[in-house]
């Protein structure tokens, strides 16, 4: 655990020590308890997103439910755990077992009453997660066709509860942002919980980016282009998007395409190919051209596993020598972009997650410190939150939480900031290198990227002494010269460094401390 | 590439289209027998202008739901953009034309520019004209298709769920003078509430309403989704629920147009879709314009018939001719006093029913553009650079809703005057007078009977079976220029309304200022261009109104005093020659008495 956690953890420990027993001390505790969880990432988006798939290519492992149409209907927590076990939580607190079947998979009924259910928590012995927990949650259907209008506001309310309980999200778009999409992260951002949904923990996933290739094509190219768009488009939301074709991802992750189906794969890519390309024209004449090599159940098996998309992938792989279950495996799950997505989760979230868990967790405890009705209590907290935010200001990665406030502060509309300078502060919380940082593309000289900072970090100077600027954007702009100030750091080699080298910003007392 | 479709037989139109010519060509000889040419040229003219009729039926969807891939599997063609993110973002009109041909309006040149076919992309999408730059209002293509041929247009739309609330804006002004919508929803998910919330929007603008699911071969679920559409339907919007839905597969329809493989093509339910829409929409359409032309004909021979009644009237003897007097007399008093004022009455209801609410609508809507522009500004997702952009699309949008609200709200006022002051063609003098009128029972096409709702075409129609076509056509073109006759889609997207210079559509907004600056600018054109415009516009439509009024009321009243005269002048005139104009008048009647019938059988035949 880095220090900026312990720090957090230890802020927790004295309000606990000066705390009464009651609702403010409850919560330290749950916040304290929490920071030592691993980060809880939520999946959530529109009905028939296929979350529930994703969450699965992500376990690597069939479990939960999935159909077409409105499936998942209660909020489901996977859970590191040495035995495979599952809970239902109740309404009324208490738990029951609930028995997962012989494939470790969930039932699709959960026996007993939707309304009486507030969650299911899954324990898996799964190393997936092992840094990371998963929150899988019912569809946010803005419409729903459960006749009881109060079963849609329940399932609404659970998904947002969900999500303000995590500490990030994973928010899943099919084929392109539908205004659905722009009003739920426009709620989940207003909402107020401890997740403050902001680009720095919202990576969102395009899926089902094979209904938009063509033959043969690789999915993932049509897809990009969409991907950057949707990106500048939910700019203060989202800071990454990524395609992904889930149904893929979950067949080659939990390892459903056995040599059986391979064999299968083989007779099919074995036909002529005119053929081959009519049968796979449609998923309609795939199941009932009974002239195809082979039976109807395992057409119909084949088509349910990879889908259209999959199986053109498949017998093209074949052509290029890809035979048997495992490379066959391997190429399909490159085209399912689920390497992508792991790999944008381990940037974006795991290797941030003390960063993460300390801005969910210091946003809790502010949170109820301002909102109790217990003065005593709110005012011991507050003092050691006071207290504890001077040890954290020394904190190398103070910084990035700062910059994550202000991500925070624009992405919820409180500060309007001119679109470019947005842009650049989105740049500067998410950028991984200098160069992204400073908007360079490939390689750029050492002295035309301190120019460019140098220049960036003016403006935001002259930002700050604009009297016309409010005391918040001025704080934003005081964080920007700070960053700006790192950057030139890392760019200028120490020996370099002279006194009369004028630094972008005299390192001045913090106005943000005055808040 | 260009593949044949096979027109559908519309079973409305090719078989009545001849039978309806030849008995208005007799109609017309028998005016002409008659000395009243202007009844019969009046009906030439129409019957010649025929052509122009047809049926503009607008494609709507979210964005990505295979809008545009549907339309060029339509026209078996593959001119409009679809690559994966060339998302279209500007209307696209689609209408027939001998030779091929695209043309973009924009906003500040004068008339439509003729462009490459390839080069719509660069006009009509996102990547080629980011924010609309290039300030195109619409584009159209001109295409030799048989689905176009059959009268149909077609108006391809951007996205209703995407970025731009100014183009659900836009596209609901084209709505209401449109005859259809097609729904564009695809198997991925079921209905959004967004969608729900265009749809029962558009409901309240327009009648026919399809939908199509799209990309069937893509899903293999598919029919999951459509019960579950259609559940969503029932519950959120039951004003939609009996509104067919038609599964396609537009990749499905391309291979097979390829491959030549019909089953694939039957599949692909692309057929089904033209057939329903050659038929039900673009059939429709010519149908009900003929019925119309039927129900104007026959009004015609009404007015034909009138002074031969008459005739018959004066031909009789003694008390009956005595009598015959003094109600004309009697009805002749009444109907200066009904009319007295009459000028009045019409400048009173024009302020009160047409002026007034449109003022009203006028300020409202400008108010709660500005209501909402400004929350966007202040909002985190304001994207300033399409602000401009926007701002014009839904002043446009405001203009064209101004002018079908005008064009309805005269229409409804002109039909309730003539009933006010007896001015309709079909009730001429003389049919009130000889009590039942005989022959004349009426079986017009109604247009309740056609469609539920009353939309703008319903109104237009009324106008239509009241005036007939010459006169209600002289203040249409008045009322809404050049829109009718283009098509609904063409004349609303190039809408009339000039900009000033039209220096902030260009503008590059930096900050929350700046585009507030811009859209005061644009509240500013507004007031003064689009108010003008209104103005003129309701000038010119109440002088109209009043004119026709004016017209109409002197011509009943000349009737009168004519039938007067000639009971007068009869009562002195002698016995034989009283008869022998009778056996004429008689003799006159039943010529026009067989056409009536062929006319009235044929409007039957129509309407079943």
């Amino acid at each position: 655990m880095s220090e900026l956690r312990e720090s957090v953890v230890s802020i927790c420990d004295r309000a606990l020590a000066g705390l009464e027993a009651g609702a403010v001390q409850t919560g330290v505790a749950r916040v304290r308890h929490r920071l030592l969880e691993p980060l809880r990432v939520a999946v959530a988006g529109r009905v028939s997103a296929g979350k529930s798939t994703l969450v699965n290519a992500l376990l690597g492992q069939r479990v939960a439910p999935t159909a077409a149409g409105e499936c998942t209907q209660v909020v489901t927590w996977f859970r590191y755990g040495d035995a495979d076990r599952a809970e239902l939580r109740l309404r009324d607190g208490s738990t029951v077992p609930l028995a997962l079947r012989p494939d470790r998979s969930l039932p699709s009924t959960l026996g007993a009453e939707l309304e009486a259910v507030d969650s299911v928590s899954v324990w898996l012995s799964n190393r997936n997660l092992d840094d990371m927990t998963i929150i899988d949650t019912p569809g946010l259907a803005t419409l729903t066709e459960s006749s009881a209008a109060r079963t849609a506001e329940l399932l609404a309310v659970r998904s947002c509860g969900a999500v303000s309980e995590a500490d990030a999200l994973v928010y899943v778009i099919t084929h392109d942002a539908r205004e659905d999409d722009r009003q739920i992260l426009a709620e989940f951002r207003s909402q107020f919980g401890s997740l403050r949904v902001s680009a720095l923990n919202t990576v969102a996933v395009l899926n089902k980016v094979d209904k938009l290739a063509g033959d043969g094509a690789d999915a993932r190219d049509a897809a990009h282009p969409i991907a950057e768009r949707i990106g500048r488009e939910l700019g203060p939301t989202v800071a990454w998007v990524t395609p992904i074709v889930s149904l893929l991802a979950e067949t080659t992750e939990a390892g459903r395409l056995d040599e059986r189906r391979a064999g299968q794969l083989q007779m099919l890519a074995d036909m002529p190919r005119e053929r081959r390309r009519l049968a796979l024209a449609s998923g309609r004449r795939f199941v009932a051209d009974d002239t195809l090599p082979l039976e109807p159940a395992q057409r119909r098996e084949l088509l349910a596993l990879l889908d259209l998309y999959g199986l053109r992938s498949a017998v093209s792989a074949v052509d290029t020598g890809r035979t048997g279950a495992l490379p066959l495996t391997d190429e399909l799950r490159t085209r399912s972009g689920i390497d992508d997505l792991r790999s944008l989760l381990m940037r974006a979230f795991t290797r941030r997650a003390d960063v993460l868990k300390a801005d969910a967790a210091l946003s809790a405890l502010r949170g109820l410190a301002r909102q109790t009705t217990d003065r005593r209590s709110g005012q011991v907290l507050g003092a050691e939150l006071r207290a504890g935010s001077e040890r954290l200001a020394v904190l190398p990665e103070m910084q990035q939480l700062r910059e994550m406030e202000a991500l925070h502060q624009v992405a919820s509309g409180r500060i309007q900031l001119p679109s470019e300078l947005h842009e650049e502060l989105r740049r500067m919380a998410t950028g991984e290198s200098v160069q992204e940082k400073l908007f360079f593309e490939g390689g750029a000289a050492e002295d035309d990227l301190l120019r460019a900072a140098f220049e960036r970090a003016d403006r935001w100077r002259a930002l700050r002494n604009d009297p016309r600027r409010c005391p918040a954007e001025k704080r934003i702009a005081y964080v920007m010269g700070l960053s700006y100030a790192a950057l030139i750091g890392e760019l200028q080699p120490v020996s370099e460094r002279t006194d009369s080298a004028e630094s972008p910003l005299p390192l001045p007392t913090s106005p943000g401390s005055r808040s | 590439m260009i593949v044949e479709t096979v027109p559908v037989p519309v079973a409305g139109e090719t078989s009545f289209e001849p039978a309806v010519q030849s008995l208005i060509q007799q109609a017309v000889s028998v005016a002409k027998s008659r000395g009243r040419t202007d009844i019969a040229e009046s009906l030439s003219t129409q019957l010649a202008a025929r052509h122009g009729d047809g049926a503009t039926v607008v494609v709507v969807g979210e964005t990505k739901r295979g809008k545009s891939s549907l339309l060029n599997a339509l026209l078996g063609w593959s001119a409009l953009p679809v690559e994966q993110d060339v998302a279209t973002n500007v209307h696209i009109v689609l209408r027939y034309a001998a030779q091929t041909i695209a043309l973009v309006h924009r906003v500040s040149a004068g008339g439509p520019q003729e462009i490459p076919l390839g080069e719509v992309a660069e006009w009509a999408t996102v990547a080629g004209n980011p924010g609309n730059t290039k300030g195109v209002q619409g584009v159209e293509i001109g295409l030799d298709h048989p689905l176009l041929a059959q009268g149909l247009r077609l108006v391809d739309t951007p996205g209703v769920g995407g970025l731009s609330a100014a183009h659900r804006e836009i596209t609901l002004a084209a709505l209401a003078r449109a005859d259809a919508l097609v729904f564009v929803i695809d198997a991925d998910a079921p209905l959004s509430r967004p969608e729900f919330a265009f749809l029962r929007q558009a409901a309240r603008r327009i009648a026919t309403v399809l939908f199509v699911l799209t990309k069937i071969d893509a899903y293999a679920e598919w029919e999951a989704i459509l019960e579950c559409d259609r559940k969503l339907l029932r519950m959120h919007a039951p004003e939609l629920a009996p509104a067919p839905f038609y599964p396609v597969s537009s990749h499905e329809k391309a291979d097979a147009d390829a491959s030549g493989d019909d089953d694939l093509g039957r599949e692909s339910g692309v057929p089904a879709l033209e057939a329903v829409l050659t038929e039900r929409v673009a059939g429709r359409a010519r149908l009900l314009s003929l019925a119309n032309l039927v129900q104007t004909t026959r009004e015609a021979v009404a007015t034909l018939d009138a002074p031969e009644r008459a005739a018959m009237e004066v031909a009789e003897d003694g008390p009956a001719l005595e009598q015959a007097l003094q109600a004309t007399e009697l009805r002749q008093r009444e109907y200066a006093a009904q009319t007295e004022g009459w000028a009045n009455t019409v400048t009173m209801d024009f302020q009160r029913r047409v002026r007034h609410p449109l003022d009203r609508e006028f300020r409202r809507r400008l108010l709660e553009l500005s209501v909402r522009y400004e929350a966007r500004i202040r909002s985190p997702e304001r994207r300033l650079e399409t602000i401009p952009d926007d701002l014009h699309t839904e002043l446009r949008a405001i203009a064209a809703d101004l002018q079908t609200m005008l064009v309805a709200a005269t229409a409804e006022l002109v039909v309730d005057l003539a009933d006010q002051f007896d001015l309709s063609s079909g009730s001429s003098v003389s049919d009130q007078l000889s009590a039942g009128g005989g022959s004349l029972e009426f079986a017009p096409l109604k247009p309740q009977d056609r469609q539920r709702g009353d939309d703008l075409s319903q109104k237009l129609r009324g106008l239509t079976l009241l005036f007939g076509g010459a006169s209600s056509g002289r203040l249409l073109a008045t009322l809404l220029p050049g829109g009718l006759l283009l098509g609904a889609g063409v004349g609303v997207l190039v809408g009339a309304v000039a900009w000033g210079t039209g220096e902030w559509l260009r503008r590059k907004l930096q900050d929350e200022q700046e585009a507030m600056a811009v859209l005061r600018r644009a509240l500013d054109t507004a007031r003064v261009e689009i108010e003008a415009d209104l103005r003129d516009h309701l000038l010119d439509a109440q002088r109209l109104v009043q004119e026709e009024i004016r017209s109409r009321i002197e011509q009943r009243r000349r009737e009168l005093a004519e039938l007067g005269a000639r009971h007068r002048a009869s009562a002195q005139a002698d016995r034989a020659g009283r008869k022998a104009a009778g056996v004429e008048a008689r003799r006159r009647l039943a010529e026009t008495e067989t056409l009536r019938r062929s006319l009235r059988d044929v409007q039957v035949e129509m309407t079943l």
